[in-house]
């Protein structure tokens, strides 16, 4: 009974060692040239102290939600992929389905590229 | 899937296309030869759209595992969202030049709009209508705060979008409830699925109304029904839910206020339409009646109240719009009653195309009168009108008259269709306070009319240069004396021919 949940119990170890190794890595090998603004607490343009009521840069937000929207599409392509054989008679339907989904998602990505919105400066 | 579903959904996966095309187009061509041909570009795909929608006929067909179904109410309404972002197109094309603001996004966000209203228009599965309406909504919030660098825009947009997300929730929440209810019953009743409808499918919560005892009245299933029911008011602009309609109307450019108020009412309206002829003879212990009464006469009194001192005219038709909601609410009352049910679908519908073209043509009026982008929003700016533009006086002059339901104007006989549809359910004392109501909105719009004809100004000359809104506006004005002297002859009938293909009830699927 318990033994079903073994594969849990490696997919946490892996995960801890994985994450664990990562952070060691980058603090051995990394190279540390701290300023004022990479140790605020919240480094995405914005003081993280003070009055609410200021102007602040949009970019990083822009690039957090095009991160958000691309993140959405891998979500839904992995069960897709993963069930994508067992739809027998389905399959061609399911291939479609799946093109217009990325076609819609591509319309959404050129627009951003051509208007501006991934050029930083 | 086949061809024949692909053809059933075409109208909005055209409009759908239409928009990326738009965007695409747009994207790629210089900025000063994109207006002519964006403009005729988005047109050719509502027509595409309208053409679609006309050759699925009148009969039935469910398509997409029963997830929408199309008949003669659906193409008919398909027609009307098409021809409503058409002619707001048409009616911008000059307005967008003086605005200094993206046109490409403008035409497709409408396009998208509309798509969609389609979407929601024709589903049967309320998960399907959950994405129409997300679809719609989300298109809205950009358009309605369109001129971002004006703070009435702005604020319009940042309203309509909290207020609207919240209400999408609360919609979601309603699904969910039916959802549970209708598998629990069907469950303990030993009722099985109708085959290939899931549990959120209309068909299915027929079935569960009709076959099993006590579930019209069962609390869970009440509370879902109330929460589909407000929210999808609320997307309506009916009271209690209208505090954010008059807001967004004014901050909105007048082409795309317009726009918003008939889109929204189309399509929300139209589903409610459908989850109505289900509850139609069921029992529901009267507490859906008690609701839908309680919101058609909140929303005609606090509408036709609401207009009576309005300084601005865009929230005046916000208040209007409040008020007519609540007349075709009253309209859906009558559609509860199994016998009135037909006449009460006619009335509904005829009145729901009659509003949409008066609505659009009395924004049309606002924005053929603005100069420089800046729509006419002030009542006093039309003061001594009839002096200064015969024509305008006149255009504006007959939208408020049909708006206040004068004889020979449409909105005269959509109210009576309503009102007959209602006393015919026996509705006789909500259709005597309904017009006490109507009474109260005769003096706001008379206000507005004796400010036009009755009352001298010094202003000067106004210079209008906005031929396309003049257009939509004289157009829109010629139809509705048209369709208020010659109904039957001229439109009446192929509205009563659209709807007797009944819309899907639970019979077919025993």
């Amino acid at each position: 009974m318990l033994s079903s949940y073994i594969p849990v119990l490696v997919m946490v170890a892996g995960a801890t060692i994985v994450a664990l190794a990562l952070i060691g890595l980058s603090a051995l090998l990394g190279p540390r040239r701290p300023s004022a603004s990479k140790d605020s607490a919240y480094e995405c343009g914005v003081t993280p102290i003070g009055s609410a009521r200021e102007r602040f840069p949009v970019k990083f937000y822009l690039t957090a939600m095009l991160f958000i929207v691309f993140d959405i599409e891998t979500i839904f392509l992995y069960p897709w992929a993963v069930n994508y054989k067992a739809s027998g008679g389905l399959m061609f339907f399911n291939l479609v389905e799946m093109l217009v989904f990325v076609a819609i998602l591509l319309v959404g990505y050129i627009y951003v590229w051509k208007r501006g919105g991934l050029e930083w400066g | 899937m086949n061809f024949g579903d692909i053809h059933a959904a075409g109208a909005p996966i055209l409009m759908a296309v239409g928009g990326c095309v738009v965007l695409l187009t747009d994207l790629a061509s210089k900025r000063s030869a994109t207006r002519k041909f964006g403009t005729f570009l988005a047109i050719l795909f509502c027509i595409a759209s309208m053409v679609c929608s006309y050759t699925l006929g009148g009969q039935l067909r469910t398509a997409f595992s029963n997830g929408i179904a199309v008949e003669g109410l659906v193409v008919t309404m398909q027609i009307l969202l098409a021809a409503i972002a058409a002619i707001t197109i048409v009616a911008s094309s000059e307005i967008l030049q003086s605005f200094h603001l993206p046109k490409g996004e403008y035409r497709a966000l409408i396009l998208l709009a509309s798509a969609g209203a389609m979407v929601l228009v024709q589903s049967l599965d309320l998960v399907n209508a959950f994405v129409g309406i997300e679809i719609m909504s989300v298109a809205f919030y950009v358009l309605a705060g369109y001129r971002r660098a004006q703070a009435a825009s702005e604020e319009a947009g940042a309203k309509y979008f909290l207020m609207g997300a919240f209400v999408s929730a609360i919609l979601l929440f309603g699904i969910a409830l039916i959802y549970g209810s209708v598998g629990l019953a069907m469950k303990a009743n030993g009722l099985e699925l109708p085959q290939g409808y899931s549990f959120t499918n209309i068909v299915t919560i027929s079935k569960a109304i009709h076959q099993v005892p006590g579930f019209g009245t069962s609390p869970l299933f009440l509370l879902g029904a109330v929460m589909l029911i407000g929210s999808l008011m609320f997307k309506a602009g009916v009271a209690p839910f209208h505090m954010v309609a008059p807001d967004v109307y004014q901050g909105a450019p007048a082409p795309i206020a317009g726009f918003l108020a008939t889109t929204s009412k189309v399509a929300a309206f139209t589903i409610l339409m459908r989850f109505f002829t289900i509850l139609a003879g069921a029992d529901t212990g009267a507490a859906i009646n008690v609701v839908v009464i309680g919101l058609a006469l909140l929303s005609i009194i606090v509408g036709n109240t609401g207009a009576a001192n309005q300084k601005s005219i865009k929230r005046l038709f916000g208040y209007s719009s409040v008020a007519h909601g609540g007349y075709i609410v009253l309209g859906l009352l009558a559609s509860l009653g199994t016998e009135s049910q037909a006449a009460a679908i006619t009335a509904v519908t005829f009145y729901i195309v009659a509003y949409a073209i008066t609505t659009i043509g009395s924004f049309a009026v606002v924005a053929w009168l603005g100069k420089d982008g800046e729509d006419a929003d002030a009542i006093s700016a039309y003061r001594g009108l009839g002096k200064r533009n015969l024509g305008a006086a006149i255009t504006l002059g007959i939208f408020l008259l049909s708006l206040s339901g004068i004889p020979l104007t449409v909105g005269f006989l959509t109210k009576l269709g309503v009102f007959m549809a209602l006393l015919s359910a026996g509705g006789t004392w909500v259709a005597v306070v309904a017009l006490i109501g109507s009474a109260i909105g005769l003096y706001a719009y008379l206000r507005v009319i004796s400010e036009m004809f009755f009352v001298d100004s010094t202003q000067q000359e106004t210079s209008s240069t906005d031929g396309a809104s003049k257009l939509v506006a004289v157009s829109a004005a010629t139809l509705v004396i048209v369709m208020g002297v010659f109904p039957s002859q001229a439109l009446l009938p192929s509205f009563e021919a659209s709807v007797t293909a009944p819309p899907v009830s639970g019979d077919e699927v025993k």
